[in-house]
């Protein structure tokens, strides 16, 4: 009985070793030295599922947010498309493309927009279906640089 | 002292079988098919919808649902024991302007054609998928009790279809069998997806 547990201890922290990458957030994007990096950590509920929008970034004309999704429940990737981020202006951050890895805790992705001035505040707007969910989020002061 | 670090290593065991579930894509599949769909939905943040009709298939089963003002046919398919979500989970929304919503989807692998849409008509109570030109084939199904309709059409006859697919007409008939509505499958009526 010994062995078998420990057999089964074993197989099993390999198994998570090789999955590793579903555990742990992924590590911060690297931005060039002119990047202007606004921190932001704010959320909003889709259903039941929290949308957190961690950092803006501006960099090499084009904008970068990072954000999570977490949920208890695993399934479809986040429609990334339902999103409409409009600035102070109600300029409209176009959609260029975006990439997402799937966590245990739910998934972590990166959207790329069109560079639009980051006004002191920045309109988060989800919309698809009957679900539509907005939050507003501070932009007035830039984050650590570094 | 023995046992108790037995007990320790046990816990741990069972706490290891749990992550690593989670971990692995069977956190994905579920046992009922019905299951499979609803998480299909909640995860796509839409519905939860009211299953129309439920259509066997040799892959899986389809859901016809609609939701508000929405209609989807959502595919699971079968995975050995177990369930898990297929394509086209999302609705698409109803144009009432229009004699009859419907849009199709195709799939090369199985393969096979899903076509699903609504009468606004409420003369229509049958619709047909025909090829036009030699009548190769011919399907008909009778609208049910929420004018929805939903086809699936597999094996060889879905690669046909698409082969020739300028050819292949979704026509809606009333009770007297005069065509309502002729349109090519290309000409896909829906309202506008996700608004």
């Amino acid at each position: 009985m010994k062995i078998l547990r420990r057999v089964i201890i074993v197989i099993c922290m390999m198994f998570i070793l090789s999955k590793s990458t579903i555990l742990l957030p992924d590590s911060e994007g690297k931005y060039s030295d002119e990047a202007i990096i606004y921190d932001i950590n704010k959320n909003m509920l889709i259903d039941n599922d929290k949308f957190v929008v961690d950092r803006f970034i501006i960099d090499d004309g084009k904008t970068y947010m990072e954000y999570k999704l977490i949920r208890i429940e695993q399934g479809w990737s986040f429609s990334e498309t339902a999103l409409q981020i409009k600035n102070d202006e109600n300029e409209i951050f176009e959609y260029r493309g975006g990439g997402s890895s799937s966590k245990l805790w739910g998934e972590q992705g990166v959207l790329e927009f069109s560079k639009i001035e980051i006004t002191d505040n920045i309109i988060i707007k989800y919309e698809q279906y009957d679900r539509i969910f907005e939050m507003t989020v501070d932009t007035s002061k830039e984050g650590d640089n570094s | 002292m023995k046992k108790l670090i037995g007990i320790f290593e046990w816990i741990l065991c069972l706490v290891l079988i749990v992550v690593c579930f989670k971990l692995s894509s069977l956190s994905y599949l579920t046992l009922s098919p019905l299951k499979a769909h609803e998480r299909s939905e909640s995860t796509h943040h839409y519905g939860p919808s009211k299953v129309i009709e439920t259509v066997d298939t040799n892959f899986g089963k389809i859901y016809l649902c609609r939701y508000k003002d929405w209609i989807s046919a959502d595919t699971v398919n079968k995975k050995f024991l177990f369930w898990s979500s297929g394509d086209q989970v999302g609705g698409s929304k109803i144009d009432y302007d229009e004699i009859v919503n419907f849009t199709w989807f195709y799939s090369g692998s199985e393969p096979y054609i899903k076509l699903h849409g609504i009468a606004n008509d409420k003369n229509i109570t049958s619709m047909e998928i025909i090829n036009i030109v030699d009548k190769e084939f011919y399907y008909q199904k009778k609208v049910n009790g929420e004018a929805m309709f939903v086809f699936c059409i597999e094996g060889e006859d879905a690669n046909l279809i698409m082969d020739h697919s300028d050819n292949i007409f979704l026509i809606g008939k009333n009770d007297e069998g005069e065509e309502v509505f002729k349109h090519n499958i290309w000409d896909t009526i829906t309202g506008d997806w996700n608004s």
